[in-house]
């Protein structure tokens, strides 16, 4: 790859007409279903867990919109995912708990689970009946994945599970957790010898703790398997093949809206509370913000339409992850600037107060800042 | 296919040999007798007027190619005033090369250019114009210029915008020049017995200027996305490449150490330009302010909402 390679995946696209009519649909919907919610509240977007709103988005067919009929999606394309999000976290939608099922454990599934997975799972995914955790990190496995620890060891048809999981996103609420273990090997293996499974989070041996951010959340969660049997459906994919297959689904993960629209109800919240004439220095960062905004989602769209076309752009994804992040962190942290003194408005300061706090894991969460940077590095022939 | 053949007139014809001789004032004569000749500045005059009549946003390669190669020639420019002076049924003399010139605190390029679009009232003058005042970064800009009587008035045409979105793009083209060496600089410089690509603290800087490269282009991409430049996305565009503008020179600048800084090095042919560029037609907080102050004025729906309403994006 070189740096013309990786502005190649940034090819301007645009969303198709069709998607416009999807859009006031979407609209309609969370008019009615977010009427009367806080800012403060909306501000949570896809860290907000609210089962009833997730099931209510799946009455409609908008959990799993991309993902085939036959199993309980809606087969829309990619674009339309593109429009469904950046309607829910403008608008401050609660999206936590179809969140990880949606965007991940179903087209994980998709693409390397057997038929009967797929059967099992995904329908449940789309009715927003089954919730979905993610089990990578470790207490010694942040960054650096591929030393992960837990293990699964074959036992009869199926498999024997030991080991935990931390910064589990929502994992004391899931009811699904797809694992990546180590199935052969020792952690210098790397990235060899690992494997995903389906653990339910409910069989013996499996006990979850919530863990309370410093701002008084509880949103992630550290998991301890203790001798948990996994029968022999439980393993994704090939044996072995755990790291690539992970690796496959980061362009998702990675390019979407919610990697620039983290803070857009807190800017909105702050435009509606400034003065049409607010001066000089509140209008250029409004504008600095909405600006950058509108770089992001062309760069957003353009690779929305790399994904639909069936390709995965990796690192333009890491790419757009870091920039996006970056105008995330900034849109609280400006506003805290312009805060003056007087009878500032309680609301705004509550959701300043959430987001300004939030804000830092927005370059933790997804992969840091630092571990993005070397992957573009290496990107461009530096690494 | 336009865009590679462009490219390949630039460097026959444009290399930095001939960006150094315009900039001491030498007149490109041999580049300006080229370019005329290839046809490309005719490229949006419509057909029935002998052009090639292709959509604006077959422009855009080519500005960020002339940025590329810090051509000395307001080339960009010069082929959209032509295509606007076209269909207004005019046409300017062959050898003419056209600033797009509202007010601004310097205009590149101007040194070698013979005429420039102006403001007139609440329309567009196609004017004679000749460079006047200083060229503080030595590129061949100038501070003023000395403008004759209106040859031609057109009506409905945003000259900010154009001159905004046309810079937006010389800049995209600019900092992919300058990544470009720079990118080859930290993988065959040495320190330490490595390459300084080999530091972690120069990977990161290169990640983060290829973030900035990949930002301005898509920038100045949204002004030309139709067929003609909306205001707010022009803003947008000149914004978010001068921020590019400002990180890039810097990150290019430490990675090269000393070097950079020398005049036979090509470095400084495009930062010079980079930091120029930044300064003309609105900085990025001129432009931001436009916009704040607009979404202030529309507080309705959500920055989205406002986004894709104002930006004209799909
Ligand atoms: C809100 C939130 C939700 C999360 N949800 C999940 C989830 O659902 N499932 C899950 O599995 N994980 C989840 N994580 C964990 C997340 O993936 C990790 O936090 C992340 O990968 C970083 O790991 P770490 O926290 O151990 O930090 P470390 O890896 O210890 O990193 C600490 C710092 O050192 C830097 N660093 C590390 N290695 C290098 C290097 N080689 N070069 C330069 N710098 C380096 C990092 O960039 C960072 O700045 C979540 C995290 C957060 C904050």
């Amino acid at each position: 790859m070189s740096l013309a390679a990786l502005a190649a995946d940034f090819a301007p696209a645009r969303l198709p007409p069709e998607t416009e009519a999807f859009r006031r649909e979407v609209r309609g919907f969370l008019n009615e279903a977010l009427a009367g919610r806080a800012p403060r509240d909306r501000a949570k977007t896809w860290t907000g867990w609210d089962a009833d709103f997730s099931r209510a988005l799946a009455a409609r067919g908008w959990v799993g919109l991309t993902l085939p009929e036959r199993y309980g999606g809606g087969g829309k394309d990619q674009f339309h995912r593109f429009v469904l999000v950046e309607e829910l976290l403008a608008n401050g939608a609660p999206c936590a708990a179809h969140w990880i099922g949606d965007r991940q454990s179903a087209p994980l599934l998709l693409k390397f689970g057997s038929e009967e997975q797929r059967r099992r799972w995904i329908p449940a995914i789309c009715r927003a009946e089954t919730f979905f955790c993610i089990g990578m990190s470790e207490p010694g496995s942040g960054s650096d994945l591929a030393s992960v620890r837990t293990r699964a060891v074959r036992d009869g048809n199926g498999w024997r599970l030991n080991g935990g999981k931390v910064w589990t996103t929502w994992g004391h609420r899931a009811d699904m957790m797809i694992a990546l273990v180590r199935t052969s090997g020792t952690p210098e293996d790397r990235h060899n010898g690992l494997s995903q499974f389906l653990v339910d989070l409910r069989a013996p041996g499996v006990t979850t703790r919530p863990i309370r951010l410093s701002y008084g959340e509880s949103e992630f969660s550290e998991t301890r398997f203790d001798d948990v049997f996994l029968p022999a459906d439980s393993l994704v994919g090939e044996e072995g093949q755990g790291w690539a297959q992970v690796n496959a689904e980061l362009a998702f993960e990675r390019s979407g809206p919610e990697r620039i629209y983290s803070a857009l109800v807190l800017l909105d919240l702050w435009t509606r509370h400034l003065e049409a004439e607010s001066g000089a220095r509140a209008e250029v960062l409004l504008g600095r913000h909405l600006s950058n905004l509108a770089t992001l989602r062309a760069m957003s769209v353009a690779l929305t339409a790399r994904l639909e076309a069936g390709l995965s752009p990796v690192v333009a994804a890491a790419l757009l992850k870091d920039l996006g992040t970056a105008t995330e962190q900034a849109i609280p942290a400006d506003i805290a600037d312009m805060v003056e003194p007087g009878a500032p408005d309680p609301e705004l300061m509550a959701t300043l107060a959430f987001l300004h706090q939030l804000s830092a894991v927005f370059s933790i969460r997804g992969g840091t800042r630092e571990i993005l940077r070397g992957m573009i590095a290496r990107g461009l022939g530096l690494r | 296919m336009l865009e590679e053949a462009f490219a390949r007139l630039l460097e026959a014809h444009g290399p930095p040999a001939v960006v150094r001789g315009a900039e001491a004032g030498e007149a490109p004569a041999a580049l300006a007798a080229e370019l005329r000749a290839s046809g490309f500045l005719d490229l949006l005059v419509p057909e029935a007027s002998g052009g090639a009549g292709l959509p604006l946003p077959e422009l855009l390669p080519l500005a960020v190619e002339a940025g590329r190669r810090a051509c000395p020639l307001p080339f960009a420019e010069t082929a959209l005033a032509r295509g606007v002076l076209a269909r207004a049924g005019a046409s300017p003399p062959e050898d003419a090369w056209i600033l797009l010139a509202p007010p601004s605190p310097l205009h590149p390029m101007a040194r070698h250019a013979t005429h420039a679009l102006v403001p007139d009232g609440e329309a567009t003058a196609f004017v004679a114009a000749r460079a006047t005042g200083d060229d503080p970064w030595a590129t061949g800009a100038a501070t003023g210029l000395a403008a004759g009587p209106a040859l031609v008035r057109i009506d409905g045409f945003d000259l900010a915008a154009a001159a905004a979105a046309l810079t937006a793009a010389r800049i995209a083209g600019l900092i992919r020049a300058a990544a470009d060496l720079t990118l080859v600089h930290v993988a065959t410089r040495q320190q330490f017995g490595r390459p300084l690509a080999a530091f972690q603290a120069i990977q990161q800087a290169m990640a983060q200027l290829a973030e900035e490269a990949i930002a301005a282009h898509t920038a100045a991409g949204l002004a030309f996305a139709g067929e003609r430049i909306p205001r707010f996305a022009a803003a947008v565009a000149k914004a978010r490449a001068s921020e590019a503008a400002r990180t890039v020179q810097a990150i290019v600048h430490q990675a090269h150490g000393a070097i950079g800084m020398t005049a036979e090095y090509d470095l400084g042919l495009f930062t010079r330009r980079l930091q120029e560029a930044r300064v003309a037609y609105g900085s990025e907080s001129h432009w931001h302010r436009e916009i704040g102050a607009a979404r202030l004025a529309d507080r309705s729906g959500t920055a989205a909402d406002f986004l894709r309403r104002t930006l004209e994006m799909a």
